[in-house]
């Protein structure tokens, strides 16, 4: 077995040992549960390489990502992680999407001074993880207190609230509860991925609230829009962002009419936000825009800033250049600024839905 | 060299979680298709014992108690089934305790998971040295009892339940008893396991204990050998080792995403090459050796 691993590594280091690329790492999910997004992710990623190098690279050297499966699973995460640190040794590596995939695998980086950095991943607790983990995506303490903001805004004193039973569903819950200052009449969660939601439905309508908190998909915001309008439950309902899409919409045909939600705000009209449109379309022309796709792109930007900066490739000065290379960089997803926690912050617009179209305001 | 570390703690951990079904499936004949589910059980057992401030020892200690006794309690009305309904049964138990697992979340925070538990530490050292070390001798250990009660006349009495359990019940043996105290034990050596997996990962999730698991784990069992003592370990080294070996392939970064499959579809053909061929795993139970 040894005979084997060791030849194995051989012929990797001789296959890899071509000079002239800065390399850093990415734990991606190519394959498994998530590897729809996994796809989308090095889409965008690639993208952005692509006009680094374009622009000069890394101080003259071709700017390279190394990519490795994770299974979407928490073992493959921590497998990829290691062979990442510790065979390729390389300072900077992308993080897992999935908070679950994040956590199991940040402790790693931290342990071996790797600088760590994510674009999907939500949690709250990502925030403690330690001084090398960053992250470009806002936090779901934002998220939810953006929504309970929502919902005190337009003066609802009693609310209920429903939402997805996962990481980003609890998480964004447990954030909104904390900060909602009104009345929660009822509270529950519902399996992600089924048909039929009218059960969840016939437990919201038991109370009669005037307005349902609901942190939810797609897939299943659009299913249960649709059933409440067929049951004649017509409460006014408050989304999160990810339900934000023109699919949510077409499930729901005219039950979506009027629906309010917030969404992490940068703007659409910015020059930035319009050049990555166009480089994507250009790059992929038979691809639709990721999602996340604009945190992935915006990442690379920033590190590859950061390692230009840096005053040597070794994890401790990256970690220093990126933290001083974030501070005031304005992306296509807005100010990247770090805070103390590795943390951004964001800003939440407000999005409706009138006459079958989103509207952002 | 930490990945081979890793790699190494890896095995372990599967070797041990594999003997400890191969308890079950290959010596008794029971078809536990929930296995996963005490691996859960050891897992969340000693996670929220330590985060709570116990020890590690005494964490592994209660993970391997916890999931014996659920073994014990689920074996008991189950174990009046018989073939495939046991395997339904527990297929159903595991899916039970992940769902507990998922929406009781006063304690077990449901899908937000366990951070943060601590690793196993050895006079205040607690890198992957110490835990591939802690792990070896827990490994060896258990292979050890593995062994004894393999050769003792109780894992005698197994076989002859698997083989045929009208026999066992003419020579005067208590079938269901055999049963329930087979499953205790390799439940309990299940989630022992699950203790050095949560302690190793040092963040779990519900997630983390699907259905995925257990036919890995089915895998380096009958891949190895049913009902001998080296077939899981040769299993377990194998399944592991080629699942990470693929990482190694010269294959162009627009590739990476097929490895997985490629994984998949290897470990698929094996099994099929393996039923045509040699049916009785890499490593074939020697009837005479058993008997000596």
């Amino acid at each position: 077995m040894k005979k084997i691993v060791c030849t194995v590594l051989l012929c990797l280091f001789a296959g890899t040992a071509v000079a002239g690329t800065v390399k850093i790492g990415a734990v991606q999910p190519l394959s498994g549960k998530i590897s729809v997004y996994g796809e989308g992710f090095q889409r965008a990623i690639n993208l952005a390489v692509e006009e680094v190098n374009n622009a000069g690279g890394i101080k003259g050297q071709d700017l390279e990502i190394v990519y490795e499966d994770n299974l979407s699973t928490a073992q493959g995460s921590v497998s990829a992680l290691q062979k990442l640190i510790s065979i390729e040794k390389l300072p900077v590596v992308i993080g897992p999407a999935a908070s679950s995939n994040f956590l199991a695998t940040c402790p790693i980086a931290e342990r071996e001074k790797t600088v760590f950095i994510g674009a999907e991943s939500a949690a709250s607790d990502i925030s403690t993880c330690g001084s090398y983990v960053f992250r470009v995506f806002p936090s779901d303490m934002l998220q939810g207190i953006g929504v309970a903001k929502l919902a005190e805004e337009l003066d609802y004193k009693e609310v209920a609230l429903t939402y997805i039973n996962n990481d980003w569903g609890v998480g964004l819950a447990n954030a909104f509860k904390e900060k909602y200052k009104g009345k929660i009449v009822e509270e529950f969660t519902y399996d992600e991925g089924k048909a039929d939601y009218r059960s969840e439905i016939l437990r919201l309508k038991k109370n009669n609230p005037a307005a349902v908190v609901n942190l939810t998909y797609i897939k299943e915001g659009g299913t249960m829009l649709k059933q409440a309008h067929e049951m004649k439950f017509n409460p006014q309902w408050l989304l999160g962002s990810a339900a934000k899409s023109p699919k949510l919409v077409e499930l729901a045909g005219e039950a979506a009419e009027g629906i309010i939600g917030t969404y992490p705000t940068f703007s659409k009209t910015s020059g930035l936000y319009e050049h990555y449109k166009t480089a994507f379309a250009k790059k992929y022309p038979d691809e639709k825009l990721p999602i996340f796709g604009e945190y992935n792109y915006d990442m690379i930007h920033l590190l590859a800033k950061a390692l230009n900066n840096a005053d040597a490739l070794t994890s401790d000065s990256i970690r220093a250049s990126l933290i001083s290379a974030s501070q005031g960089f304005e992306g296509v997803t807005g100010d990247l600024s770090f805070d103390e926690n590795g943390d951004v912050g964001a800003s939440y617009g407000r999005w409706s839905v009138k006459d079958g179209k989103i509207i952002e305001n | 060299m930490e990945y081979l570390l890793h790699i190494g703690i890896v095995c372990l951990i599967y070797i041990l979680f594999a003997s400890s079904l191969n308890l079950e499936l290959g010596c008794a004949g029971l078809y536990n298709f929930g296995h996963v589910g005490f691996f859960a059980i050891g897992s969340y057992t000693t996670a929220l014992l330590t985060l709570s401030g116990y020890s590690v020892w005494f964490g592994l200690l209660a993970a391997m108690l916890v999931a014996g006794l659920s073994g014990l309690i689920f074996s008991w009305p189950v174990l009046r089934l018989t073939g495939d309904y046991f395997g339904i049964a527990s297929l159903a138990f595991a899916e039970m305790v992940r769902l507990f697992l998922l929406n009781e979340r006063w304690l077990t925070r449901g899908p937000m998971g366990l951070p943060g538990i601590p690793r196993v530490e050895i006079l205040g050292y607690s890198g992957n040295t110490v835990t591939l070390l802690t792990a070896l001798v827990i490994t060896v250990v258990s292979l050890f009892c593995f062994k004894k009660i393999l050769t003792s006349p109780f894992g005698r009495t197994l076989k002859l339940i698997r083989e045929d359990e009208h026999v066992a019940r003419a020579f005067g043996k208590d079938v269901v008893s055999f049963k329930t105290r087979t499953m205790a034990i390799g439940s309990a050596f299940g989630g022992l396991a699950g203790g050095l997996w949560a302690h190793y990962l040092g963040y779990i999730s519900p997630n983390d204990f699907s259905l995925q698991l257990t036919v890995l784990v089915l895998l380096c069992v009958v891949l190895g050998g049913r009902g001998t003592l080296l077939g899981p370990i040769v299993g377990a080294v194998l399944v592991v080792s080629v699942g990470e070996g693929l990482r190694f392939l010269p294959l162009p970064a627009s590739m990476t995403a097929g490895v997985a499959h490629i994984q998949s579809m290897l470990f698929g053909l094996v099994l099929i090459l393996l039923m045509l061929r040699r049916p009785q795993g890499i490593i074939a139970e020697s009837h005479l050796i058993q008997e000596t």
